[in-house]
């Protein structure tokens, strides 16, 4: 399996640069379905003359043009917030950790190494009939793919929480947990 | 006949994400039945890990490491989403928190299982 991480010895410190999982495919999916119910929708409530388009214009194949690549862009855009993946690498010492905000903890601040996900995974009965059912059947699923690549780990010092690297796969992520216990002084890999 | 064939396609793709839409799960499965065999003070991070897995969550710090492993599964039927037709839907999860010392030797395991049928 192709490493996820590349460690690189730089001035005393490893730096540990991460490479975010992709995003799923159907998730891309189901923004280009977004956009095209919300074409779909736009067409059906926009006059039949509107000056919007002119008339006899084609408005569904106009707003599909726009709608879908907006659906994709939206689905990436949220995606990309929740996943909170840091814009630079961070760094390990034996005796401290320099964040991907070039903030150096000490050894002795760190209270806890953390992986977990950055969504929120928690039981969820779907259910319900029609429309409302089959809406939530779809965010179900969109939450279910999104989560299997937004797997991250943190550092909590001084009372708070900083992302080291986020947007990882499960594996990715254990990876890189078991590498930073291991380089860390008193932590059990 | 293009009509036709349009109808066609959206019926398609609707089963198509309803099939696949009917099952969702989060996190990972694992055999909690191996968790008995576990022995405190003796057995290791490292042959928790091959027995169960990889733990959805970690957390390591100077008392020693926690590893959650957790499995969620909802079930729906695809037939729920037809309005007043009357559907069982359930979601399964189970967790386990396991807890070793400094030196990664298992110490406990802390376990919560849940049925809801609706």
């Amino acid at each position: 399996m192709k490493p996820n991480y590349r460690v690189v010895e730089a001035d005393g410190w490893q730096l540990i640069e991460t490479q975010p999982a992709p995003l799923p495919k159907r998730l891309v999916f189901f923004g280009a379905v977004f956009g095209f119910v919300l074409a779909f929708l736009a067409t059906v409530f926009t006059p039949p003359h509107s000056a919007f388009i002119g008339a006899g214009g084609s408005h569904f194949l106009v707003f599909v043009i726009v709608g879908v690549p907006a659906g994709v862009w939206f689905f990436r855009w949220r995606a990309a917030r929740t996943r909170r993946v840091p814009i630079a690498p961070f760094a390990i010492r034996w005796d401290a950790i320099r964040l991907p905000s070039g903030d150096i903890i000490a050894r002795e601040r760190i209270d806890r190494l953390v992986l977990s996900n950055t969504q929120q995974v928690s039981p969820v009965l779907v259910g319900g009939t029609g429309m409302r059912g089959a809406t939530m059947l779809a965010q179900g699923e969109a939450r279910e793919r999104l989560a299997s690549v937004s797997y991250a780990v943190a550092v909590e010092h001084h009372g708070g929480s900083s992302v080291l690297a986020a947007g990882l796969t499960l594996p990715q992520a254990n990876a890189l947990f078991v590498e930073v216990t291991r380089r860390l002084d008193g932590f059990q890999a | 006949m293009k009509i036709a064939a349009v109808k066609v396609a959206v019926v398609a793709l609707m089963v198509l994400l309803l099939s696949a839409c009917a099952t969702q799960q989060i996190g990972r499965d694992f055999d909690e039945t191996q968790l008995s065999t576990f022995k405190p003070h003796e057995t290791t991070m490292a042959q928790v890990i091959t027995a169960l897995g990889q733990p959805v969550e970690r957390e390591a710090s100077d008392q020693g490491t926690r590893l959650h492993y957790q499995w969620i599964k909802s079930g729906v039927s695809a037939a729920s989403l037809i309005p007043f037709v009357h559907t069982t839907d359930q979601t399964d999860a189970k967790d386990a928190f396991l807890y070793f010392d400094k030196e990664g030797k298992y110490l406990r395991a802390e376990t919560n299982e849940t049925h809801d049928h609706a």
